[in-house]
Protein backbone atom coordinates (compact mmCIF):
# COMPACT_ATOMS: atom_id res chain seq x y z
CA UNK A 1 0.00 0.00 0.00
CA UNK A 2 1.50 3.17 -1.26
CA UNK A 3 1.54 6.40 1.42
CA UNK A 4 -0.79 8.18 -1.15
CA UNK A 5 -3.08 5.38 -1.00
CA UNK A 6 -2.54 5.23 2.92
CA UNK A 7 -3.61 8.74 2.53
CA UNK A 8 -6.46 8.91 1.14
CA UNK A 9 -7.72 5.98 3.14
CA UNK A 10 -7.19 7.20 6.26
CA UNK A 11 -8.07 11.02 6.00
CA UNK A 12 -11.64 9.80 4.47
CA UNK A 13 -11.53 7.83 7.67
CA UNK A 14 -11.69 11.15 9.81
CA UNK A 15 -14.76 12.46 7.78
CA UNK A 16 -18.18 12.66 8.49
CA UNK A 17 -21.01 13.88 6.53
CA UNK A 18 -22.88 17.75 7.87
CA UNK A 19 -25.69 18.29 9.02
CA UNK A 20 -28.39 20.43 9.68
CA UNK A 21 -30.83 18.89 11.73
CA UNK A 22 -29.29 16.67 14.70
CA UNK A 23 -30.34 13.14 14.59
CA UNK A 24 -32.71 13.97 18.07
CA UNK A 25 -34.07 16.21 16.59
CA UNK A 26 -34.89 13.76 13.43
CA UNK A 27 -35.96 11.34 15.91
CA UNK A 28 -38.23 14.46 17.32
CA UNK A 29 -39.87 14.97 13.77
CA UNK A 30 -40.02 11.32 12.88
CA UNK A 31 -41.76 10.48 16.99
CA UNK A 32 -43.95 13.44 15.78
CA UNK A 33 -44.86 11.80 12.92
CA UNK A 34 -45.30 8.29 14.24
CA UNK A 35 -48.10 9.71 16.65
CA UNK A 36 -49.91 10.80 14.10
CA UNK A 37 -49.91 8.58 11.70
CA UNK A 38 -51.36 5.69 14.15
CA UNK A 39 -53.99 8.63 16.14
CA UNK A 40 -54.93 8.69 12.29
CA UNK A 41 -55.27 4.98 11.93
CA UNK A 42 -56.29 4.48 15.31
CA UNK A 43 -59.57 7.42 14.43
CA UNK A 44 -59.88 5.64 11.31
CA UNK A 45 -60.38 2.15 13.01
CA UNK A 46 -62.88 3.82 15.53
CA UNK A 47 -64.82 6.06 13.41
CA UNK A 48 -65.16 2.47 10.99
CA UNK A 49 -66.67 0.82 14.20
CA UNK A 50 -68.76 3.57 14.66
CA UNK A 51 -69.67 3.72 10.99
CA UNK A 52 -70.83 0.13 11.23
CA UNK A 53 -72.21 0.13 14.56
CA UNK A 54 -74.47 3.18 13.82
CA UNK A 55 -75.39 1.60 10.48
CA UNK A 56 -76.77 -1.80 12.50
CA UNK A 57 -78.36 0.75 14.51
CA UNK A 58 -79.96 2.28 11.61
CA UNK A 59 -81.16 -0.96 9.55
CA UNK A 60 -82.40 -2.16 13.12
CA UNK A 61 -84.40 1.38 13.39
CA UNK A 62 -85.40 1.13 9.70
CA UNK A 63 -86.72 -2.57 10.24
CA UNK A 64 -88.80 -1.79 13.28
CA UNK A 65 -90.06 1.66 11.18
CA UNK A 66 -90.64 -0.32 8.11
CA UNK A 67 -92.68 -3.29 10.58
CA UNK A 68 -94.32 -1.16 12.14
CA UNK A 69 -95.79 1.49 9.80
CA UNK A 70 -95.68 -0.13 6.40
CA UNK A 71 -99.25 -0.10 5.50
CA UNK A 72 -101.44 -2.89 5.09
CA UNK A 73 -102.71 -2.97 1.31
CA UNK A 74 -106.41 -4.89 0.01
CA UNK A 75 -106.89 -4.61 -3.40
CA UNK A 76 -110.29 -6.63 -5.02
CA UNK A 77 -109.24 -7.82 -9.13
CA UNK A 78 -112.12 -7.66 -11.76
CA UNK A 79 -115.46 -9.56 -10.26
CA UNK A 80 -113.81 -9.99 -6.85
CA UNK A 81 -115.82 -8.83 -3.63
CA UNK A 82 -114.04 -9.16 -0.65
CA UNK A 83 -115.28 -8.88 3.09
CA UNK A 84 -111.75 -7.58 4.75
CA UNK A 85 -112.00 -7.22 9.00
CA UNK A 86 -109.62 -4.21 10.11
CA UNK A 87 -107.91 -4.26 13.55
CA UNK A 88 -110.77 -2.67 15.37
CA UNK A 89 -113.06 -4.83 14.22
CA UNK A 90 -114.44 -2.69 11.80
CA UNK A 91 -115.62 -4.66 8.80
CA UNK A 92 -115.23 -3.80 5.05
CA UNK A 93 -116.87 -5.02 2.26
CA UNK A 94 -115.07 -4.17 -0.60
CA UNK A 95 -116.34 -4.22 -4.11
CA UNK A 96 -114.53 -5.22 -7.50
CA UNK A 97 -111.61 -3.12 -8.61
CA UNK A 98 -111.11 -1.84 -5.00
CA UNK A 99 -108.42 -0.83 -2.97
CA UNK A 100 -107.86 0.06 0.82
CA UNK A 101 -104.91 1.06 2.64
CA UNK A 102 -103.98 1.28 6.26
CA UNK A 103 -101.32 1.18 8.79
CA UNK A 104 -102.04 -2.18 10.87
CA UNK A 105 -99.74 -1.61 13.78
CA UNK A 106 -100.94 2.09 14.93
CA UNK A 107 -104.70 1.09 13.28
CA UNK A 108 -106.53 0.92 16.92
CA UNK A 109 -105.32 4.43 17.90
CA UNK A 110 -105.73 6.00 14.60
CA UNK A 111 -108.55 4.67 12.64
CA UNK A 112 -107.37 5.83 9.33
CA UNK A 113 -107.99 4.58 5.96
CA UNK A 114 -106.98 5.31 1.82
CA UNK A 115 -109.87 4.13 -0.10
CA UNK A 116 -111.03 4.01 -3.73
CA UNK A 117 -113.21 2.04 -5.19
CA UNK A 118 -116.63 1.08 -3.70
CA UNK A 119 -117.04 -0.47 -0.47
CA UNK A 120 -119.87 -0.94 2.30
CA UNK A 121 -118.55 0.07 5.76
CA UNK A 122 -119.82 -1.32 9.20
CA UNK A 123 -117.28 0.84 11.69
CA UNK A 124 -117.03 -0.69 15.36
CA UNK A 125 -117.65 2.35 17.74
CA UNK A 126 -114.97 4.38 19.44
CA UNK A 127 -112.84 7.15 18.03
CA UNK A 128 -112.85 8.81 14.93
CA UNK A 129 -112.50 7.10 12.06
CA UNK A 130 -111.47 8.29 8.82
CA UNK A 131 -111.74 7.35 5.30
CA UNK A 132 -108.95 8.99 2.92
CA UNK A 133 -110.46 9.60 -0.64
CA UNK A 134 -108.35 11.34 -2.72
CA UNK A 135 -109.42 14.97 -1.37
CA UNK A 136 -112.53 14.16 0.39
CA UNK A 137 -112.42 12.97 3.85
CA UNK A 138 -115.48 11.07 5.54
CA UNK A 139 -115.39 10.70 9.21
CA UNK A 140 -117.44 8.54 11.35
CA UNK A 141 -118.20 7.61 14.31
CA UNK A 142 -120.07 4.58 14.43
CA UNK A 143 -121.77 3.64 11.95
CA UNK A 144 -122.50 1.52 8.72
CA UNK A 145 -122.20 3.65 5.37
CA UNK A 146 -120.99 2.98 1.87
CA UNK A 147 -118.53 4.89 -0.39
CA UNK A 148 -118.56 4.74 -4.24
CA UNK A 149 -115.20 6.50 -5.06
CA UNK A 150 -113.96 6.10 -8.56
CA UNK A 151 -112.09 8.65 -10.51
CA UNK A 152 -113.65 12.04 -10.37
CA UNK A 153 -116.77 10.54 -8.81
CA UNK A 154 -117.31 10.29 -4.76
CA UNK A 155 -120.41 9.47 -3.26
CA UNK A 156 -121.26 8.86 0.52
CA UNK A 157 -124.06 6.84 1.34
CA UNK A 158 -124.91 6.80 5.16
CA UNK A 159 -127.18 3.58 6.48
CA UNK A 160 -127.06 4.82 10.25
CA UNK A 161 -125.40 6.69 12.77
CA UNK A 162 -123.84 10.00 11.10
CA UNK A 163 -121.22 10.46 8.87
CA UNK A 164 -119.22 13.70 8.78
CA UNK A 165 -117.97 14.20 5.10
CA UNK A 166 -115.33 16.83 4.34
CA UNK A 167 -113.42 18.33 1.27
CA UNK A 168 -110.96 21.08 1.68
CA UNK A 169 -113.61 23.66 1.24
CA UNK A 170 -116.55 22.58 3.18
CA UNK A 171 -117.80 19.95 5.44
CA UNK A 172 -121.35 18.14 5.59
CA UNK A 173 -123.20 15.83 8.03
CA UNK A 174 -125.13 13.12 6.55
CA UNK A 175 -127.52 11.13 8.20
CA UNK A 176 -128.91 7.60 8.27
CA UNK A 177 -130.98 7.22 4.65
CA UNK A 178 -129.26 10.34 2.89
CA UNK A 179 -126.23 10.20 0.47
CA UNK A 180 -123.66 12.85 -1.08
CA UNK A 181 -121.69 12.98 -4.15
CA UNK A 182 -118.82 15.05 -5.15
CA UNK A 183 -117.68 15.26 -9.03
CA UNK A 184 -114.26 16.91 -9.85
CA UNK A 185 -113.84 17.67 -6.25
CA UNK A 186 -116.79 19.70 -5.84
CA UNK A 187 -118.88 18.45 -2.22
CA UNK A 188 -122.26 18.33 -4.00
CA UNK A 189 -125.27 17.64 -1.35
CA UNK A 190 -127.89 15.07 -3.42
CA UNK A 191 -129.64 14.47 0.49
CA UNK A 192 -131.73 11.93 -2.19
CA UNK A 193 -133.23 9.06 -0.22
CA UNK A 194 -132.23 5.86 -0.74
CA UNK A 195 -132.74 1.99 -0.39
CA UNK A 196 -130.20 0.51 2.03
CA UNK A 197 -130.75 -2.70 0.48
CA UNK A 198 -130.26 -1.59 -3.24
CA UNK A 199 -127.52 0.36 -2.19
CA UNK A 200 -125.47 -2.79 -0.66
CA UNK A 201 -126.99 -5.04 -3.23
CA UNK A 202 -123.73 -5.33 -4.56
CA UNK A 203 -122.66 -7.21 -1.95
CA UNK A 204 -124.56 -9.82 -3.28
CA UNK A 205 -123.48 -9.62 -6.88
CA UNK A 206 -126.61 -7.54 -7.77
CA UNK A 207 -125.93 -3.79 -8.82
CA UNK A 208 -129.36 -1.18 -8.51
CA UNK A 209 -129.31 1.77 -10.04
CA UNK A 210 -131.54 4.12 -10.06
CA UNK A 211 -131.41 6.94 -11.96
CA UNK A 212 -127.37 6.67 -12.44
CA UNK A 213 -125.38 8.11 -15.17
CA UNK A 214 -124.86 5.57 -17.89
CA UNK A 215 -121.01 5.68 -17.88
CA UNK A 216 -121.23 4.21 -14.35
CA UNK A 217 -123.15 1.73 -15.07
CA UNK A 218 -120.91 0.66 -17.85
CA UNK A 219 -117.74 1.29 -15.44
CA UNK A 220 -119.90 -1.09 -13.50
CA UNK A 221 -119.73 -3.81 -15.75
CA UNK A 222 -116.57 -3.45 -16.95
CA UNK A 223 -115.42 -4.77 -13.56
CA UNK A 224 -117.67 -6.74 -12.58
CA UNK A 225 -117.09 -9.39 -16.15
CA UNK A 226 -113.74 -7.88 -16.61
CA UNK A 227 -114.64 -6.73 -19.79
CA UNK A 228 -114.00 -3.75 -21.85
CA UNK A 229 -117.53 -1.52 -23.09
CA UNK A 230 -116.97 0.28 -26.36
CA UNK A 231 -119.48 3.30 -26.74
CA UNK A 232 -119.97 6.48 -27.10
CA UNK A 233 -122.78 9.26 -26.75
CA UNK A 234 -123.19 7.96 -23.12
CA UNK A 235 -123.18 11.09 -21.71
CA UNK A 236 -126.74 12.30 -20.57
CA UNK A 237 -128.02 8.76 -20.29
CA UNK A 238 -129.36 8.13 -16.82
CA UNK A 239 -130.35 4.35 -16.37
CA UNK A 240 -132.52 2.32 -13.46
CA UNK A 241 -132.49 -1.19 -13.19
CA UNK A 242 -130.60 -3.50 -12.33
CA UNK A 243 -128.31 -6.55 -13.33
CA UNK A 244 -126.22 -9.25 -11.73
CA UNK A 245 -122.73 -10.63 -12.14
CA UNK A 246 -123.93 -14.46 -13.32
CA UNK A 247 -124.17 -13.83 -16.87
CA UNK A 248 -122.79 -11.40 -18.52
CA UNK A 249 -125.00 -11.59 -22.05
CA UNK A 250 -128.19 -11.19 -19.97
CA UNK A 251 -126.42 -8.49 -18.02
CA UNK A 252 -125.86 -6.40 -21.50
CA UNK A 253 -128.91 -6.78 -22.22
CA UNK A 254 -130.55 -5.92 -19.21
CA UNK A 255 -128.95 -2.60 -19.31
CA UNK A 256 -128.61 -1.83 -22.90
CA UNK A 257 -131.76 -3.29 -24.47
CA UNK A 258 -134.52 -0.91 -22.28
CA UNK A 259 -132.40 2.47 -23.23
CA UNK A 260 -132.59 1.43 -27.13
CA UNK A 261 -128.97 0.34 -28.45
CA UNK A 262 -127.91 -2.92 -29.74
CA UNK A 263 -124.50 -4.91 -28.71
CA UNK A 264 -122.33 -6.92 -30.15
CA UNK A 265 -120.33 -9.36 -27.54
CA UNK A 266 -117.34 -10.83 -28.66
CA UNK A 267 -115.00 -12.41 -26.21
CA UNK A 268 -113.71 -10.05 -23.70
CA UNK A 269 -115.25 -6.88 -25.89
CA UNK A 270 -118.77 -5.61 -26.17
CA UNK A 271 -119.80 -2.72 -28.65
CA UNK A 272 -122.14 -0.90 -28.22
CA UNK A 273 -124.59 0.82 -31.17
CA UNK B 1 -32.04 -15.01 21.86
CA UNK B 2 -35.66 -15.45 23.65
CA UNK B 3 -35.43 -11.34 23.63
CA UNK B 4 -34.96 -11.31 19.73
CA UNK B 5 -37.61 -14.28 18.99
CA UNK B 6 -39.75 -11.89 20.69
CA UNK B 7 -38.94 -9.06 18.70
CA UNK B 8 -39.78 -11.20 15.53
CA UNK B 9 -43.64 -12.21 16.59
CA UNK B 10 -44.77 -9.12 17.37
CA UNK B 11 -42.73 -6.74 15.60
CA UNK B 12 -41.44 -3.11 16.07
CA UNK B 13 -42.45 -1.29 19.75
CA UNK B 14 -41.83 2.41 19.41
CA UNK B 15 -38.62 1.34 21.80
CA UNK B 16 -37.31 -1.11 19.99
CA UNK B 17 -37.85 1.07 16.87
CA UNK B 18 -35.70 3.90 18.49
CA UNK B 19 -33.39 1.21 19.10
CA UNK B 20 -33.15 0.70 15.40
CA UNK B 21 -33.31 3.93 14.67
CA UNK B 22 -29.99 4.19 16.55
CA UNK B 23 -28.17 2.27 15.61
CA UNK B 24 -29.03 2.72 11.79
CA UNK B 25 -30.11 6.37 10.87
CA UNK B 26 -26.58 8.16 10.64
CA UNK B 27 -25.63 5.07 7.89
CA UNK B 28 -28.90 5.66 5.70
CA UNK B 29 -28.73 9.54 5.88
CA UNK B 30 -25.01 8.92 4.61
CA UNK B 31 -25.93 6.55 1.84
CA UNK B 32 -28.32 8.92 0.19
CA UNK B 33 -26.05 12.07 0.67
CA UNK B 34 -23.54 10.05 -1.53
CA UNK B 35 -25.80 9.75 -4.01
CA UNK B 36 -27.59 13.03 -3.69
CA UNK B 37 -24.61 15.44 -2.29
CA UNK B 38 -27.83 17.21 -0.67
CA UNK B 39 -27.69 17.69 3.40
CA UNK B 40 -30.91 18.25 3.72
CA UNK B 41 -32.53 15.97 1.06
CA UNK B 42 -30.30 12.98 2.63
CA UNK B 43 -31.99 13.98 5.98
CA UNK B 44 -35.35 14.24 4.73
CA UNK B 45 -35.36 10.96 2.78
CA UNK B 46 -33.99 9.13 5.79
CA UNK B 47 -36.79 10.56 7.90
CA UNK B 48 -39.03 9.18 5.32
CA UNK B 49 -37.17 6.00 5.31
CA UNK B 50 -37.65 5.34 9.04
CA UNK B 51 -41.65 6.31 8.55
CA UNK B 52 -41.99 3.82 6.13
CA UNK B 53 -40.56 1.02 8.28
CA UNK B 54 -42.55 1.94 11.25
CA UNK B 55 -46.00 2.04 8.50
CA UNK B 56 -45.26 -1.66 7.50
CA UNK B 57 -44.03 -2.63 10.77
CA UNK B 58 -46.32 -5.60 11.11
CA UNK B 59 -45.28 -6.86 7.81
CA UNK B 60 -41.22 -6.35 7.74
CA UNK B 61 -39.14 -8.59 9.99
CA UNK B 62 -36.92 -6.41 12.18
CA UNK B 63 -33.90 -8.58 11.50
CA UNK B 64 -34.35 -7.77 7.41
CA UNK B 65 -35.69 -3.90 8.27
CA UNK B 66 -32.19 -2.87 7.67
CA UNK B 67 -32.23 -4.54 4.21
CA UNK B 68 -36.01 -3.07 3.97
CA UNK B 69 -33.98 0.74 5.27
CA UNK B 70 -31.68 1.01 2.08
CA UNK B 71 -34.39 -0.50 -0.30
CA UNK B 72 -35.87 2.24 0.41
CA UNK B 73 -33.48 4.86 0.31
CA UNK B 74 -32.57 3.91 -2.91
CA UNK B 75 -35.68 4.35 -4.44
CA UNK B 76 -36.47 7.74 -2.26
CA UNK B 77 -32.93 9.12 -3.68
CA UNK B 78 -33.25 7.84 -7.24
CA UNK B 79 -35.45 11.32 -7.96
CA UNK B 80 -32.75 12.83 -6.45
CA UNK B 81 -29.58 12.56 -7.98
CA UNK B 82 -27.99 15.02 -9.77
CA UNK B 83 -27.17 14.45 -13.48
CA UNK B 84 -24.29 17.28 -13.71
CA UNK B 85 -21.20 17.31 -11.28
CA UNK B 86 -22.16 17.70 -7.89
CA UNK B 87 -20.13 18.89 -4.85
CA UNK B 88 -19.40 16.61 -1.98
CA UNK B 89 -18.39 18.54 1.29
CA UNK B 90 -17.36 16.49 4.32
CA UNK B 91 -15.90 17.46 8.12
CA UNK B 92 -13.23 16.46 10.02
CA UNK B 93 -13.98 15.32 12.82
CA UNK B 94 -10.36 16.15 14.34
CA UNK B 95 -10.73 19.41 12.92
CA UNK B 96 -14.03 20.19 14.26
CA UNK B 97 -12.82 20.48 17.71
CA UNK B 98 -10.00 22.93 17.72
CA UNK B 99 -10.74 25.88 15.46
CA UNK B 100 -8.50 28.25 17.15
CA UNK B 101 -4.64 28.10 16.15
CA UNK B 102 -4.42 26.55 12.38
CA UNK B 103 -0.66 25.12 12.19
CA UNK B 104 0.57 25.08 9.45
CA UNK B 105 0.08 20.49 9.15
CA UNK B 106 -3.71 21.41 9.87
CA UNK B 107 -3.66 23.47 6.96
CA UNK B 108 -1.90 21.22 4.78
CA UNK B 109 -4.66 18.43 5.80
CA UNK B 110 -7.27 21.01 4.73
CA UNK B 111 -6.16 21.12 1.64
CA UNK B 112 -6.07 17.60 1.27
CA UNK B 113 -9.09 17.20 2.37
CA UNK B 114 -10.42 19.57 -0.35
CA UNK B 115 -8.71 17.76 -3.56
CA UNK B 116 -10.00 14.37 -1.98
CA UNK B 117 -13.78 15.55 -1.70
CA UNK B 118 -13.26 17.27 -5.54
CA UNK B 119 -11.99 13.37 -6.34
CA UNK B 120 -14.77 11.80 -4.86
CA UNK B 121 -17.38 13.47 -6.70
CA UNK B 122 -15.58 12.51 -10.25
CA UNK B 123 -16.12 9.08 -8.86
CA UNK B 124 -19.26 7.23 -10.29
CA UNK B 125 -22.15 7.44 -7.95
CA UNK B 126 -21.42 3.11 -7.10
CA UNK B 127 -18.00 4.01 -6.56
CA UNK B 128 -18.71 6.53 -4.38
CA UNK B 129 -21.17 4.99 -2.59
CA UNK B 130 -19.02 1.98 -1.56
CA UNK B 131 -15.96 3.99 -0.75
CA UNK B 132 -17.28 6.33 1.44
CA UNK B 133 -19.68 3.14 3.17
CA UNK B 134 -16.08 1.73 3.84
CA UNK B 135 -14.43 4.76 5.11
CA UNK B 136 -16.92 6.78 7.08
CA UNK B 137 -19.58 4.40 8.01
CA UNK B 138 -16.90 1.66 8.59
CA UNK B 139 -18.78 -0.43 7.44
CA UNK B 140 -16.72 -3.95 6.26
CA UNK B 141 -17.11 -4.95 2.40
CA UNK B 142 -19.08 -7.86 3.91
CA UNK B 143 -21.81 -5.40 5.54
CA UNK B 144 -21.93 -3.05 2.55
CA UNK B 145 -22.61 -6.45 0.18
CA UNK B 146 -25.29 -7.35 2.39
CA UNK B 147 -26.58 -3.83 2.39
CA UNK B 148 -26.79 -2.75 -1.42
CA UNK B 149 -27.50 -6.67 -2.35
CA UNK B 150 -23.85 -6.80 -3.68
CA UNK B 151 -21.73 -10.00 -3.36
CA UNK B 152 -18.00 -9.26 -1.83
CA UNK B 153 -16.13 -9.28 -4.68
CA UNK B 154 -18.37 -7.00 -6.70
CA UNK B 155 -17.80 -4.52 -3.48
CA UNK B 156 -14.38 -5.00 -3.40
CA UNK B 157 -14.18 -4.58 -7.18
CA UNK B 158 -15.84 -0.56 -6.88
CA UNK B 159 -13.69 -0.04 -3.95
CA UNK B 160 -10.01 -0.97 -6.07
CA UNK B 161 -11.63 1.29 -9.12
CA UNK B 162 -12.37 4.20 -6.27
CA UNK B 163 -8.92 4.16 -5.05
CA UNK B 164 -7.58 4.25 -8.51
CA UNK B 165 -8.99 6.46 -9.69
CA UNK B 166 -8.86 8.91 -6.44
CA UNK B 167 -5.06 8.23 -6.54
CA UNK B 168 -4.74 9.24 -10.13
CA UNK B 169 -6.43 12.53 -8.89
CA UNK B 170 -4.70 13.54 -6.10
CA UNK B 171 -1.36 12.68 -7.84
CA UNK B 172 -1.99 14.74 -10.79
CA UNK B 173 -2.80 17.73 -8.37
CA UNK B 174 0.36 17.34 -6.25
Amino acid sequence: MSDHEEKILSAAKGWEVPESRSKEEIWDALEKQIQESDDSKNFSRVSFKWLVAASIVLMAFGLVFLLFFQSTTVETGIAEVRSVELPDGSRVVLNANSRLGYVASSFERNRQLDFSGEAYFEIEPGAAFTVYLDGVEVTVLGTTFNIYARNETKEVKCMTGKVQVSDTNSSVILESGLSISTSKGKLEEVASNFEISNAISWQEGKFLFTNAPLSRVVKELEIQYGVTVQADGLEGRYYSGYFDNTNLEKAVKKVFSPMGYSYEISDKKILIK
Amino acid sequence: MAKERNIFERGFDLESFKQFFDDHFTEIKNFIYYKTSAVDISEDLAQECFLKVWERREKINPETAKNYLYTVAKNLAVDHIKKQKSFFTFINKKQKTDDGETPLYVLEEKEFDQQLQKAIADLTEKQRVVFLMNRIDDLTYKEIAGRLGLSVKAVEKRMMQALKLLKEQIAQKI
